[in-house]
């Protein structure tokens, strides 16, 4: 074996373990070190962990997206009455028009996982837009017609389409909201679901209790988890949306509250106003404005 | 806030399925699937089958996740429950279950020897790709094949030392990789 590569050896001896000459010279070759033992075992540990693996690796990353698929087809589909089932497979029967009733009855609920890393965004089937901070998911009926959509998890802020005979549904835990063209955020946290209406008007549902919010002062619902009243809290909470809809608004407020603000959205540093200005009032509004403009435009106006 | 999945405790995991949080989910699928897909495989011997028992593990999580608990080590959680669900496809199917399967023992030293096996072959399926194509092929063909070096040579109209020679160096690039084997001679 001196002419011979030591794998080489190795894998001879391995793959012809029936030949006794081999055999022989392994063992020899064996008791000749403890380094040639170790060897041995590490190439022998190799060689059968190999004979074990599958023929085609697994792409986690292709795996997770078909995972995705599967949830979504595979989450409970509405039952239909039995009677309907029954009906359905008479006409499937009878009618060759049956297939097409069957397919438009069945009921399919679509899950969506925000995947993007800042702000994700999805076109509901009606056209009504709904922003979606980084793993929030929801789920909806295909098709769309009762224009309901469950908030499993996370913060959502839905532009909805207007359609004044199809009332739009926002589930989220024990709290429905009940729209019929406007724009609002829901956010369910771990004991509580917290809605903002950022243009018209919402109804907020519990439990039997309502609550009607509209854009402006007062414009916040909270529904907690346990069961309670559904809480009303003064003051505009438009600038919760933010991050959502770029837009920004003061009205007739403290520089120091709005330079917070400022400075959480952009992600800056806070920033410095002279201690005469803190208190002064100011009203501003920006609109996907960039930092820098941002900027100028507060010290515009605190030094007007 | 945990981003890397192996760090993933028990309570942090049940509470993530229960409230639906997608990211620590993803987490959780990236960290742990491929291991699981090698265990599934080890009892299955069908790698469609074994991804199947995987996403199945995991559509399973996802849907029954608020009725779910974990408890102990999450890896080891996983691997108890791929395990049962390989065998219960294989009885569904009337495939023959082995023996190893049924009698293993899910105690912590066996999770522990599995984890370091299944991490072992993780590691080897990348290496596999990384060899020349040929050399690829001919250690696929004696490995996952299960051919012997003449047959390989027969197969490939090639001589059967130039099967050893592709099978060592294949061997000796797994060897230098994993094992921080010298290099040999």
């Amino acid at each position: 074996m001196n002419n011979k590569d030591v794998t080489e050896f190795v894998i001879d001896c391995l793959t012809d373990t029936g030949n006794k000459d081999k055999q022989a010279a392994l063992n020899q070759w064996l008791q000749k070190s403890e380094d040639n033992r170790a060897l041995y075992a590490e190439l022998k540990q190799l060689w059968e962990a190999a004979a074990a693996v599958p023929p085609v690796p697994f792409d986690s990353e292709q795996g997770w997206n078909e995972l995705l698929q599967i949830i979504a087809e595979e989450t409970p589909v509405k039952r239909m009455f039995p009677w309907k089932t029954v009906a359905a497979a008479v006409l499937l029967l009878l009618l060759g028009t049956g297939i097409w009733w069957w397919q438009t009855t069945a009921v399919r609920w679509t899950i969506y996982i925000a995947q993007a890393a800042n702000r994700d965004s999805l076109s509901l089937p009606d056209g009504s837009l709904v922003y979606l901070k980084p793993g929030t998911t929801l789920k909806y009926k295909q098709p769309f017609s009762d224009r309901t959509v469950v908030l499993l998890s996370g913060e959502a802020y839905f532009d909805v389409k207007k359609a004044a005979e199809h009332t739009f549904f926002v589930q989220a835990g024990d709290a429905v909201v009940r729209v019929l063209g406007t724009a609002f955020n829901v956010r369910i946290e771990q004991n509580r679901t917290e809605v903002i209406v950022f243009e018209g008007k919402i109804s907020l549902q519990q439990n039997g209790q309502q609550l009607v919010l509209s854009s402006g002062d007062g414009n916040k619902g909270t529904v907690d988890a346990a069961g309670g009243e559904i809480l009303h809290p003064q003051g505009d909470y438009s600038n919760q949306c933010v991050w959502a809809t770029d837009d920004l608004s003061f009205e007739n407020e403290e520089a120091a509250h709005v330079a917070k603000v400022i400075a959480d959205y952009y992600k800056i540093p806070a920033l410095k106003i002279p201690e005469n200005l803190k208190h002064k009032r100011i009203t501003l509004h920006l609109h996907n404005t960039p930092a820098e403009q941002a900027m100028e435009i507060l010290a515009t106006v605190l030094d007007e | 806030m945990t981003h890397d999945g192996y760090h993933i405790s028990a309570d942090e995991a049940t509470e993530a399925l229960r409230s639906r949080n997608a990211d620590v989910f993803r987490n959780i699928y990236n960290a742990y699937s491929e291991e699981l897909y090698l265990l599934a495989y080890r009892w299955v011997k069908d790698n469609d089958l074994a991804k199947e028992v995987v996403q199945g593990l995991f559509t399973h999580l996802w849907e029954k996740g608020p009725e779910i608990t974990i408890t102990g080590n999450v890896r080891h959680y996983l691997y108890r429950a791929v395990t049962n669900r390989s065998i219960n496809e294989l009885k569904r199917r009337a495939r023959h279950v082995s023996e190893e399967a049924l009698q293993w023992q899910a105690d912590s030293v066996s999770l522990h020897e599995i984890t370091d096996h299944l991490l072992l072959q993780k590691e080897i399926m990348r290496l596999v790709q990384d060899l020349a194509p040929r050399c690829r092929e001919i250690f696929l063909l004696s490995r996952f094949d299960g051919l012997e070096p003449a047959e390989i040579a027969a197969k490939l109209g090639i001589a059967v030392n130039t099967v050893y020679f592709q099978l060592a160096v294949a061997l000796k690039h797994l060897r230098t990789h994993l094992l921080n084997g010298k290099k040999l001679e």
